[in-house]
């Protein structure tokens, strides 16, 4: 077939793949228009530029220099702890799907741009690293829980002799009016005038105790922040209890683990408290009181971590950053800490 | 057919081409940082870690700097001022603050970075003074109200009688700084008073300018009482407190314009993609 039989037969297909081209052109063309400015590497004495000032420049190694001291210890110990918590525990497939759903849940919640550069900040590698991060948080907070468990027992003893710690949950039923009455010696008595429904609410409440799971009954009934999560309010001690008001801590302050309140009235209404851990054993499994123990004693997981660095053949190379973080854990302890 | 084909391709390669830019290395990047049987943690990992975060204000020092000495902008007595107020600021703790810059040497050339982005920042507002003059008004006076005519009275008899403005507005329970105070048009004077400002070029002490104040009460009640304004127009001439109005400026105008401008001035090229699109999102003319 000559050219002119062949050009008679495919015209269409020869048309059809001109305007592909043209149409190809003008999509690629305003790619690169709108595309991002790229810019290409400069090296000068075999050394990378970071940026050219006329005859200045400021290379790569002088940006490391000027960053280094306030940035290189907590990056280095961030990315030592992630080494180590990773090595010495296997990533289970529970731990991975809980990571994957905070994570989902995280960028739905911040978007991912955000979560990308929050993340690189920690020197991890962005948004696509989150799943990793939580898998490590969770690690980490089974390394925690394992050396004081396993490590630290008599700190652990001591600790909970000295502050009589407890972790508890209440039910609240609210009621509007609660009158404050001073009596003939002048002290003051408050006096509840619930409504039928709030009173109804209350006798419901008190009917399910004991039958009933404590905290699906605080999902349904307790009318205070707290009832989202099964009515746990964390962590008490006598510290804590100043912060609330003194009718609530004159019930919780006695209790013991599985005890539970008859209905206390504070202005705010009547509280069911639940003692859910006060020995040992139950308060080590517990997150909020594992973070007092850290908040208390935060040189503990420091030390633990290097600890189990050298035993995973993990090692700070860097003498300096070394040398800084002993020096950081020396002034911790010095402190009282 | 074939080369029509073949240049479709090619467009379409050329398309798909990445278009990521350049990322600078550091000298000995394979150093190792934390050794692992899994794989290092290495130098260029930090440098990479380091340039994730706003450094920012870590180059903008150091650009500044190269720039400030290039505009023969000596900044050293500034530089030593600084650091002295640092010095009686901090007292014994002095020394742990420049611990953490690598000493006192580290720690004044961290001042001295931050000194050279003010110094060009105050330099480029200088060199734009006429347009900010006639944007900004600028004017230097003492402004006292009162709530009552009878204050009103009481102060312009005594200030009229050749009573120092100052010393008889803090009698009557005003705290006024005494030498008075640059304002602009911007500020959030009473329209009343602006309008005073800007129909006189006269200095001195004006007649009660009344202005009405509105409030509302917790119950949404309105009320509208008069509120008498005194001003004492001190200087309108610019050159006589540039310092002072330079400073002010400052709260309106940001030194993007600034920067922009010397980085233009003097060709900054940025060879780190990462460092591109930080300092460009900020600033005009950074190639």
């Amino acid at each position: 077939m000559d050219q002119k039989e062949l050009i008679k037969k495919y015209w269409f297909v020869g048309l059809v793949a001109v305007f592909a081209l043209i149409f190809l052109g003008i999509y690629a063309g305003s790619e690169i228009k709108n595309r991002p400015t790229t810019v290409k590497t400069a090296q000068e004495d075999g050394k990378y530029l970071i940026y050219r000032l006329g005859d200045d420049t400021y290379t790569a190694d002088e940006l490391y220099e000027d960053l280094y001291p306030a940035n290189a210890l907590s990056n280095v110990f961030v990315r030592y702890d992630y080494m180590v918590v990773n090595k010495a525990y296997e990533t289970t497939t529970e731990m991975n799907d809980i990571a994957s759903s905070n994570a989902q849940y995280l960028i739905s919640a911040y978007g991912e741009d955000t979560i990308d550069s929050e993340l690189k900040a920690m020197g991890f590698k962005g948004s696509e690293d989150l799943v990793n991060y939580y898998i490590y948080l969770q690690k980490s907070n089974q390394f925690l829980k394992d050396i004081f468990t396993n490590d630290q027992s008599e700190l652990v003893d001591s600790f909970i002799a000295e502050n009589n710690p407890k972790i508890i949950s209440h039910i609240l039923v609210k009621v509007a009016n609660v009158e404050t009455v001073t009596n003939s010696d002048g002290t003051t008595t408050l006096v509840a005038h619930p409504t039928e429904e709030e009173q109804a609410k209350l006798d419901e409440v008190v009917s399910k105790l004991g039958t009933e799971d404590f905290a699906e009954l605080a999902k349904q009934y307790s009318e205070d922040s707290s009832a989202s999560n099964g009515g746990s309010l964390g962590y008490y001690d006598a510290t804590v209890a100043a912060g609330y008001v003194p009718e609530f801590s004159a019930a919780a302050d006695p209790l013991t683990e599985g005890q539970v309140t008859e209905p206390v009235l504070s202005q705010y209404g009547y509280h069911i408290i639940r003692c859910d851990a006060s020995t040992k054993e139950a308060l080590l499994a517990n997150d909020s009181f594992i973070a007092q123990l850290q908040s208390k004693y935060p040189t503990v997981y420091q030390k633990a971590v290097l600890a189990k660095g050298a035993e995973l053949g993990i090692e700070i190379a860097d003498a300096d950053i070394a040398q800084q973080i002993q020096d950081v854990i020396a002034t911790a302890e010095e402190g009282g800490n | 057919m074939k080369k029509v084909l073949l240049v479709l391709l090619a467009v379409l390669f050329l398309f798909g081409c990445s278009n990521a830019g350049g990322t600078a290395k550091v000298t000995d990047g394979e150093t190792a940082i934390i050794t692992s049987p899994d794989g290092n943690y290495t130098k260029q990992d930090l440098f990479d870690a380091f340039m994730n975060t706003d450094m920012s204000y870590t180059l903008l020092q150091h650009i500044c700097k190269q720039i400030a000495a290039k505009e023969g902008f000596d900044v050293e007595a500034s530089v030593e001022e600084t650091v002295e107020m640092y010095k009686s600021m901090y007292g014994e703790s002095f020394d742990l603050l420049t611990e953490s810059y690598g000493g006192l040497d580290g720690f004044k050339e961290y001042i001295r970075g931050s000194v050279s982005i003010t110094r060009l920042y105050d330099e480029y507002l200088k060199m734009n003074m006429e347009k900010y003059v006639e944007e900004y008004k600028p004017f230097k006076a003492q402004i006292v109200y009162f709530d009552t005519m009878e204050d009103v009275d009481k102060f312009l008899g005594t200030v009229n009688s050749g009573a120092d403005f100052a010393q008889t507005a803090t009698d009557m329970g005003y705290l006024l700084d005494a030498t008075g105070q640059v304002y602009t048009d911007k500020d959030s004077l009473p329209y009343e008073v602006k309008e005073y400002i800007n129909s006189s070029s006269e200095t001195g002490l004006s007649e009660p300018i009344v202005t009405v104040l509105s409030t509302t009460d917790a119950n949404g009640t309105a009320t509208e009482t008069n509120r008498y304004y005194i001003v004492n127009v001190l200087d309108r001439d610019y050159n006589n407190f540039e310092d002072e109005f330079i400073n002010s400026l400052r709260s309106y105008v940001d030194n993007a314009a600034a920067m922009s401008y010397y980085f233009e001035k003097h060709n900054l090229t940025v060879h780190d993609q990462r460092v591109y699109d930080l300092l460009s999102a900020t600033y005009e003319g950074v190639k």
